[in-house]
């Protein structure tokens, strides 16, 4: 059961979380595209703190009797989804980067060769 | 031959029939300075004895930190520089990239370290114009010269098992630096290859792939100079990652990337 000292202090908790992410995107340090799933999660965070009958009730659905309980489970469950969207993205990065780094040296040659052909010339 | 392929596809290769292929040695070398002077004298001497193809070299500095990049330079060989240190998988990989973009029949991998003798390529070419799609120089058939610690044999018996388990096929030197592929290969790879310590992996990817794959005798010496990248810790992680790697391979067996 969530008394109301602990009520106002997710409440808080949860607003203060929402309005960094948002912040984060107007100073443009995260980008919308990686982020949706942060604001995706700060918005369930405050929807689950102001209307706690929603994890009561899912919570009884999956057989958690204490509703706390089954917030720290969602909880759990949604960083879980964040860290493995997190590697999707990296993964996804460090083929792209491999592939630049592979397309740089190749033309690193093709310039050095041009410009060696180019110094041939001029003497 | 010590084994046989176990699939009947294994006859779709290949290119038996040209006369002079078009073959291309690329180095891979991270650090290597004190190696490389030697190592490109002794496969010039190589390539100009070579009566079975056209041979160029191809060096792949991988963001070495030392001076690798003025020693190629003063050595007048080809080089391909990567920015920054990518791992040996990636630095093969933009090898035959290039080797495919240039048209090569035949890409032959030595690594830079000075292990391995280049008086092989003749036989490695030889083997690839004979039908092979991959022929690896194995330490482990005559069992001469440098055979590696315990340990790192150890891991080597298990990758090698888990490849016979998954295809049907014993390959026992399944890391080995010293191989060669042809066209087809190559075409795969430039398309497809592992992050880091490929090899076992790429040989697990050839098999897949239907390729023909043939391992001959090679003596390894020991290292000329330097010390190895792969300590214990790195070892064990290597048996994790590329057991995982091939397994993963074989389970994806069939789909196009």
């Amino acid at each position: 059961m969530i008394t109301g000292r602990l009520f106002y202090f997710l409440a808080v908790c949860s607003l203060l979380f929402f309005m960094g992410i948002v912040w984060l995107l107007i100073k443009k340090r995260i980008i919308l595209k990686y982020s949706l799933i942060w604001f995706f999660f700060g918005i369930g965070m405050i929807v689950l703190t102001l209307v706690p009958g929603i994890a009561a009730d899912v919570s009884d659905m999956v057989g958690i009797s204490n509703h706390m309980n089954g917030i720290y489970f969602f909880l759990d469950g949604g960083i879980i989804l964040i860290l493995v969207s997190l590697t999707v993205i990296v993964s996804e990065l460090n083929s792209r980067v491999r592939k630049l780094a592979q397309e740089c040296a190749k033309m690193e040659k093709r310039i050095r060769e041009m410009e060696a052909r180019e110094a041939e010339a001029e003497v | 031959m010590r084994h046989k392929a176990g699939r009947a596809n294994n006859d779709m290769a290949t290119n038996s029939g040209y006369e002079k292929p078009k073959a291309l040695i690329i180095v891979p070398a991270y650090n290597e300075a004190s190696n490389l002077p030697q190592v490109i004298q002794e496969l010039n001497a190589a390539c100009k004895e070579s009566g079975q193809a056209a041979i160029s070299i191809l060096v792949i500095n991988d963001g070495s930190t030392d001076n690798s990049k003025e020693v190629l330079s003063s050595a007048g060989v080809a080089y391909l520089s990567m920015p920054f240190n990518m791992g040996i998988g990636a630095a093969m990989q933009t090898g035959y990239q290039y080797a495919l973009e240039n048209k090569y029949d035949i890409a032959i991998q030595i690594d830079g370290d000075g292990q391995h003798d280049p008086k092989m390529i003749d036989a490695m070419i030889d083997a690839i114009k004979g039908g092979y799609d991959a022929v690896i120089g194995s330490r482990f058939i005559d069992r001469q010269g440098y055979q590696s610690t315990r340990l790192r044999r150890g891991g080597i018996v298990i990758l090698s098992s888990l490849i016979s388990v998954l295809y049907g096929i014993k390959i026992l030197d399944v890391t080995s630096g010293l191989r060669a592929i042809n066209s087809r290969l190559i075409h795969i790879y430039a398309h497809d290859y592992s992050d880091d310590y490929a090899e076992p992996e790429a040989i697990a990817q050839a098999l897949d792939a239907g390729a023909k794959v043939k391992e001959i005798p090679a003596v390894m010496r020991d290292r000329q100079n330097g010390e190895s990248s792969i300590n214990t810790l790195k070892s064990f992680y290597y048996m994790v990652k590329v057991s995982l790697a091939v397994i993963m391979r074989k389970l994806c067996s069939g789909r196009k990337v």
